[in-house]
């Protein structure tokens, strides 16, 4: 496994509740799991592995302990592939706008 | 250098939420609790006049911000397809506000220049917005112009780390203006994580619900009228808001009369999601929608105090003439519409309400106006495209369909032609229902005061109000 250098942007998770100190009123099967947060920043310490607890600086200079989850994280987000159903629409919509509609 | 620890935490959520007055007094510096009038009435224009903020003055801070002053665009191939179909001699004219021109891409830029403008003004050290949606970009960038650090805080992740694509671009545009972004599983509790920075860090709360995140809206409605009348010379005959928080409708609803449009229709739009819990970890990323859906235009227009301030400076009800509701696909339907027949590619926001317009309009006069008051940017992880592939991902039945078809969490019908598209109606006194059984589950005294307070807070008379009371079981003099 690769190691992130001091210094190296990562991705940290805590925990910031865990199951049973949950709120009561909010559906079973989120009360069932921690709620955790995940940051990204600059590495404080050298040679770290994925699973370990680190230290972060965050672009404001804020430091927070987490465990290391990503590192130089890229955003997964994208447009994704052609949806057939939209691709429908457009040659539909062109037509009815052309179309010549018996006066009412 | 500071290391944050929210220490407060550590006993859990319950501890710092029951602190929550006192933090959203330093946080905000007002002192909400001088507006209170009885134990459930308080002085809702005191509250507004507050902040001492006139529209000139939002106007003028906004152009200093480069907010605003949006083009006002006419859809015109969009009302020539509805007056096709509509019948003889009907058909309004659709305009739509286009707002994905502000700074970081919506309409929200508005409310964030005011919040931040403030924070300065008062010498906070930073700004927090506790958001997943626009509103937490806009801060970011608003803040970004006065070098002011700010904290984004985001319900983004399902348990398992797996994010709505949607939220994790706004992740990424906060990161983009600077802003330190921390991102949550799903759940409420992220009001005190909120409340526990707030305390700890001693920024501004930027909050949705200020008097200012409200008022910096206003110039929205002021500024339809102005662009209707330079476009048509009159007042338009109705605006339609794409409704969530409570804020959109509320704040162009204000700067509507504000500018004498008093006889302005103003309906709410919100896509349905009926059956989905939104603090469901399993049913979190089964929503194409992560904002203008029922799912808060429901509860925060029946109960608006329960956001993150004493008083919600957002009050919908007082203002909303009508509520539409349409379905996903049809939604999904309306954004292809507005890219190939007007050449707008926009984001799913300001759709919704077009998806309500393109229906209402076909039931007005040709002479009719109808204004879509908001667009909002797309891009990877908002495009409709990328969230069917999510929704598809998920599980989820995506295809061609009437909205009867249409089940949130489970089946996207997307329709094949124009004359597919319709509305669902929310009633309002439903919702005016539901507002009071909720204010009375309080269980605090009732005064006669309060009855003048609803019929204002619900755009209802006190007759009305009284007879409801009466089913309910209550009296006044008694404590609920």
């Amino acid at each position: 496994m690769s190691r992130a250098a001091k210094g190296t942007w990562v991705e940290i998770e805590r925990v910031v509740f865990p199951a049973q100190q949950r709120l009561t009123n909010i559906p079973e099967e989120t009360r069932r799991t921690p709620m955790t947060m995940r940051l990204c920043g600059f590495l404080q310490e050298d040679a770290m592995e994925i699973g370990c607890i680190v230290t972060v600086e965050t672009v404001l200079g804020n430091q927070w302990q987490g465990v290391l989850t990503r590192i130089e994280p890229t955003p997964t987000h994208r447009f994704g592939p052609p949806v057939r159903e939209l691709l429908h629409i457009a040659p539909a919509l062109r037509q009815a706008l052309r179309q010549e509609v018996d006066p009412k | 250098m500071t290391t944050l620890r929210l220490a407060s935490l550590r006993e859990g959520p319950t501890a710092v939420l029951a602190r929550k007055e006192a933090i959203l007094r330093d946080s905000t510096g007002l002192e909400y609790q001088s507006f209170a009038r009885s134990s459930h009435a308080f002085d809702y224009n005191a509250l507004m006049g507050s902040t001492g903020c006139t529209i000139e003055k939002a106007r003028e801070i906004q152009e200093r911000y480069g907010v605003g002053r949006t083009p006002m665009v006419e859809l015109r191939n969009i009302t020539e397809l509805i007056r096709k179909h509509a019948p003889e001699g009907q058909g309004a004219r659709i305009f739509v506000k286009d707002e994905a021109a502000n700074p970081s891409g919506s309409f929200k830029d508005r409310r964030a220049s005011l919040a931040v403008y403030q924070a300065t003004k008062l010498g906070y050290p930073g700004i927090v917005a506790a958001t997943s949606g626009n509103y937490g970009a806009a801060i970011a960038c608003q803040a970004a112009k006065e070098n002011l650090p700010c904290i984004v805080v985001q319900e983004t992740f399902d348990s398992h780390g797996l994010g709505q694509p949607e939220i994790l671009e706004k992740g990424r545009r906060c990161r983009a203006y600077g802003a330190e972004v921390l991102q949550l599983t799903v759940g409420p509790e992220l009001f005190a994580v909120s409340l526990a920075l707030l305390e700890e860090t001693g920024f501004f709360n930027g909050s949705l619900y200020t008097p200012f995140a409200i008022q910096g809206i206003e110039t929205l409605g002021w500024e339809i009228v102005q662009d209707m009348h330079r476009l048509t010379g009159k007042d338009p005959d109705m605006v339609v808001v794409t409704h969530a928080g409570g804020g959109n409708l509320t704040g162009t609803a204000r700067g509507l009369k504000e500018a004498g449009a008093h006889t302005t229709e103003v309906v709410a739009a919100s896509v349905d999601l009926t059956g989905l819990h939104m603090a469901s970890d399993t049913e979190f990323n089964r929503k194409s929608f992560t904002t203008g859906h029922t799912g808060f235009g429901l509860p925060f227009a029946s109960w608006p105090d329960r956001s993150d301030v004493p008083y919600n400076a957002a009050r919908p009800l007082r203002y909303m003439d009508a509520y539409y509701t349409v379905t996903q696909g049809e939604v999904f339907f309306i954004t292809e519409a507005l890219a190939v027949l007007e050449g707008m590619e926009r984001g799913p926001a300001g759709c919704t309400s077009l998806a309500v317009a393109c229906v209402l309009a076909s039931q007005m006069p040709r002479e009719a106006t109808i204004v879509v008051q908001e667009t909002e940017y797309t891009g990877a992880g908002k495009h409709p495209t990328a969230q069917l592939q999510f929704a598809r991902d998920m599980g989820i039945d995506v295809r061609f369909g009437d909205r009867a078809e249409d089940c949130p969490g489970k089946v996207i019908a997307i329709p094949e032609h124009w004359q597919q598209l319709d509305v669902t109606e929310v009633p309002l006194d439903r919702l005016r229902r539901s507002y009071l059984q909720k204010t009375l589950q309080r269980e605090r005294p009732l005064s006669a005061e309060d009855i003048d307070f609803w019929a204002e807070d619900l755009s209802c008379s006190p007759r009305w109000i009284s007879a409801e009371l009466n089913e309910l079981g209550q009296k006044i003099g008694t404590s609920s």
